[in-house]
């Protein structure tokens, strides 16, 4: 089938490969969606993340590797190491479309090889190969070494650095220099299964069933999203393009999510002085982008001058960048800059390393943690005050590492703190021991909620609602869309209302559809799912899908798909022992106010959350209190055995 | 590998009019600037005869024009099979478009051991697939790095692949966001005289990037064969 390739499995610990089709899982259409169908399938509730009987996943979309813009991502799955529940993380850059031309959709990883090992994959050979040489290098390095092995730079090369070597929990999986799988850290479950590189080179096409209905509706799409307001935020200033810009109206509600010092402050004018333009002026060189996009909202800096002058490199993304810097209280972006590349390299989180660094500078801050305790820790005697440079450069290193205060770090901020106890543990800002991200989400009720509902732990990408991250700007085709998608236009005005609890569960539902499908289909969630920023619907996708596979499909049918996927990640985490009590929010957010800024005194209000909670289930299907999948629910989207399965260990809803 | 990059007046002034502009990221103009008419037309309507002309400075290295082009060769997508060709060096932030130029002297044409290659009434340089053999001389003795081979990984050099500008409407040059690469009119003198004086090919290529470029193809197959035939001179 046009679309598909193969599904590679292999055993590490046998050296054993085998093939099957990938259309096999067309009901779930790929990616995340294939992912999440894979390890319900193959792992036992309660593995061990880190052991042999965890899996890794590998997986691209139907339209991975073509004209369509940004389709050019992987999803990678196992169960997380740092959440213990459903771990995914998403990448883009050049792998995967690699991966597709090499005849493959997916790869699936089981046990562990008995030495430190690299796989190279072409159409013709697969091979498992010694990685004695690659072993304990940096991401980048051990690019360079396969590209020279090979000779061929245009090999693709997805890898992990020290920190998935050493287990880290939240080490990413690093493809195409500095393009990062993070988060859930996968990284460290391909370092648990002795796994260091994968090598892909393909010279196979990928054709559509119906080329010239394929071409024409890519081509479509590029106009959709280059006049989109998404390619005015981006292409020109990248990610971090609202960060540090000077003549912002202070209340934009993406400025609300500004969590400063550890989310203790929303101070603006600190992080003005750190100034985006001005830098970029003197840094900047080019743009760049991952395959097939025209959004390029990645750029590419070479530092020109002060201490860290000749540092190069691709970026920044937003959050990554803050996490660096102001959010820990930094004001030096040339130290972010550095920072970012050392992350990529090491293949680290920036998120959880920078909440690790922000919860240790405020505890110290707080006298929570005192000189007399970090001066037991074998390595240099560090002061952790707030964006302290060498504190955060140092502790980057030791962790990646695991040398002395970096092998309490590196198995993340909920871990550490909880050990020093319940006031320790107050401070991070988690839920279900991840790091909340980036943003201070206290000002938009939406936000928080898809937060908390998040399949794979408290993450923005799940589905946070853009609508309500950018504001409404009154434009007509946005409220027509709601009723033609949500179809209950009374609660239009609340959903666009930044700290109305109302009209909230229906926009992240929506919201979640678009991501959900984009992840799935192997486009980017950044140019696909982000209504109305890109007015990309359902039907979009479906268009893509049938041209692309041949096999006639409508909007409805992939909205379809798409609560599928979303249902068995649920249930997935659920038979991990997911309850309604993890989909509660962090203390911090519940008992504190927003000290200063536009937002003073803004909170999350808990009782207001769990109405929003049950609603959001109710329409979910689910059961409203319980927030467990019902019967029901899952036969009517062809996941009997997955109904059979929770009611087999009690954990099936009972009907409202 | 080398950090130091000069910038001279023009390239600042690029930065100046794509990443300065009013209010920083939401208006956007100059070199970069997306015009709705252009856009609708979507094809650019040039007379005369043409060359596509490439600013590295601008590629993002998103390989939309190879993919475009390996579907309008191919009716599949695969880079590998673009006749537009892309050196991607992503650490030092290299992306550099290779594409035929249509030399007025071709060393490729002097080159094949075979007599495939020609130039056609239009002034373009077109291979002959059914007697070239797939040596690859050609390859090696192009200048730009714009002659690409495959069929499969594994058996490089059975077909030689070049740009032959789609009959005079590249598919490729639509596809590109940044305009890094463009059709240029060469019976235009204003064009003429830019590429006589070699600003948009000359200084781009050889003398900004010249270090970079030497050591990666010092260090390639391709590199290596260039040496040879130099007699170790590069």
């Amino acid at each position: 089938m046009n679309g598909y390739g193969k599904l590679l499995h292999v055993d590490l610990t046998s050296g054993k490969t085998w093939t099957e089709p990938a259309e096999n899982y067309r009901q779930f259409l790929g990616g995340r969606g294939m992912n999440i169908s894979l390890l319900f399938k193959l792992l036992k509730p309660g593995v061990d993340p880190l052991g042999p009987e965890n899996v890794l996943v590998f997986s691209t979309g139907p339209v991975v590797g073509t004209s369509a813009p940004s389709s050019s991502r992987y999803n990678v799955s196992a169960k997380s190491p740092l959440t213990e529940y459903h771990g995914d993380s998403n990448s883009g850059g050049f792998w995967a479309p690699e991966l597709r031309y090499a005849g493959y959709t997916g790869i699936i990883f089981y046990g562990r090889a008995p030495k430190p090992s690299y796989i190279y994959l072409d159409e013709d050979t697969v091979q498992i190969l010694d990685a004695a040489e690659l072993w304990g290098r940096d991401t980048f390095h051990t690019s360079h070494m396969l590209h020279h092995k090979y000779r061929d730079p245009a090999l693709k090369v997805l890898c992990i650095g020290p920190a998935g070597e050493n287990l880290v929990r939240f080490a990413c999986i690093i493809n195409d220099f500095g393009r990062a799988a993070g988060r859930t850290g996968m990284g460290a479950v391909m370092g648990s299964k002795n796994l260091k590189a994968i090598a892909v080179r393909g010279g196979l096409p990928v054709t559509a069933a119906h080329p010239e209905r394929f071409h024409q509706k890519c081509r479509e799409l590029v106009n959709t999203i280059r006049h989109s307001r998404q390619f005015q935020l981006y292409s020109q200033s990248g990610v971090q393009g609202h960060w540090g810009a000077e003549d912002f109206r202070l209340d934009w509600p993406a400025l609300s999510v500004m969590g400063l010092k550890f989310q203790t402050t929303s101070e603006f004018p600190r992080m003005a002085k750190m100034g985006g333009k001005e830098w970029w002026k003197k840094h900047w060189t080019k743009k760049k982008a991952c395959s097939g996009c025209q959004m390029h909202c990645s750029h590419f800096y070479i530092l020109r001058e002060g201490p860290f002058a000749g540092v190069m490199g691709e970026g920044m993304d937003g959050e990554a960048m803050g996490m660096m810097s102001f959010h820990i209280g930094g004001d030096s972006k040339d130290v972010t800059a550095y920072a970012y590349q050392l992350l990529n390299r090491l293949g680290m989180d920036s998120q959880e390393m920078g909440a690790n660094l922000g919860a240790l500078m405020l505890m110290y801050d707080k006298g929570l943690i005192t000189d007399k305790m970090l001066k037991t820790m074998k390595g240099p005697w560090l002061r952790p005050r707030w964006g302290d440079t060498e504190t955060i450069l140092t502790l980057l290193d030791m962790t990646a590492k695991r040398e002395g205060i970096g092998d309490i770090l590196a198995e993340g901020p909920y871990r550490w703190a909880k050990d020093l106890g319940p006031e320790h543990l107050y401070w991070v800002v988690q839920n279900k021991k991840m790091f909340v991200g980036g943003g201070d989400r206290r000002v938009q009720k939406g936000g928080i909620l898809n937060h908390m509902v998040s399949s794979r732990g408290p993450d923005h990408l799940r589905g946070s609602p853009s609508l309500e991250f950018y504001g409404y700007t009154g434009d007509a085709k946005v409220e027509q869309d709601w009723n033609k998608y949500v179809g209950e236009p009374e609660l239009f005005r609340d959903a666009v209302t930044l700290l109305s609890y109302k009209g909230k569960p229906p926009l992240v539902i929506w919201q979640e559809y678009l991501r959900t499908l984009s992840d799935s289909l192997g486009v980017c969630s950044f140019n696909y799912g982000n209504w109305p920023n890109t007015f990309v619907y359902p039907e979009d996708f479906a268009e893509l899908y049938s041209a692309m596979t041949g096999e006639e499909v409508t909007g409805a049918d992939m909205l379809r798909a798409a609560e599928r996927i979303h249902n068995l990640e649920k249930a997935f985490n659920v038979r991990e022992g997911w309850t309604r009590a993890e989909d509660q929010p962090p203390e911090r957010w519940v008992k504190e106010k927003k000290p200063d800024g536009v937002y003073k005194g803004e909170y999350c209000d808990a009782v207001k959350f769990n109405e929003m909670l049950t609603e959001y289930y109710r329409r979910r299907g689910w059961n409203p209190d319980t927030g467990l999948p019902t019967r029901a629910k899952l036969e009517s989207l062809d996941l009997k055995y997955v109904a059979d399965e929770l009611d087999n260990i009690g954990k099936l809803g009972q009907p409202e | 590998v080398e950090y130091q990059v000069d910038m001279n007046t023009e390239q600042e002034k690029e930065i100046e009019v794509s990443i300065g502009g009013e209010g920083g990221m939401v208006s956007h103009s100059g070199a970069t600037e997306t015009d709705p008419a252009q856009l609708a037309a979507e094809e650019p309507v040039i007379a005369g005869p043409i060359r596509i002309v490439v600013d590295m400075q601008l590629c993002t290295g998103c390989q939309s024009c190879m993919l475009a082009c390996s579907f309008a060769k191919t009716g599949g997508y695969n880079p590998r099979q673009s006749r537009i060709r892309l050196l991607k060096l992503e650490e030092s932030g290299v992306d550099a478009p290779m594409v035929c130029q249509q030399c007025e002297n071709a060393r490729c044409i002097e080159a094949c051991p075979v007599q495939a290659i020609s130039r056609s009434e239009a002034g373009i340089v077109v291979i002959n697939e059914t007697i070239c053999t797939g040596c690859g001389t050609c390859m090696t003795a192009c200048p730009c790095g714009a002659i690409g081979a495959v069929e499969g990984m594994n058996k490089i050099g059975r077909r030689v692949l070049k740009c032959d500008l789609c009959g005079g409407k590249p598919s490729c040059v639509p596809w590109c966001e940044t305009h890094a690469i463009r059709v240029v009119n060469i019976a235009d003198p204003a064009v003429a005289e830019s590429l006589e004086s070699e600003i948009m090919f000359k200084k781009r290529y050889e003398i900004e990037n010249d270090m970079k470029l030497a050591r990666y193809f010092d260090n390639s197959p391709r590199g290596k064969a260039l040496k040879r035939q130099d007699g170790g001179g590069h």
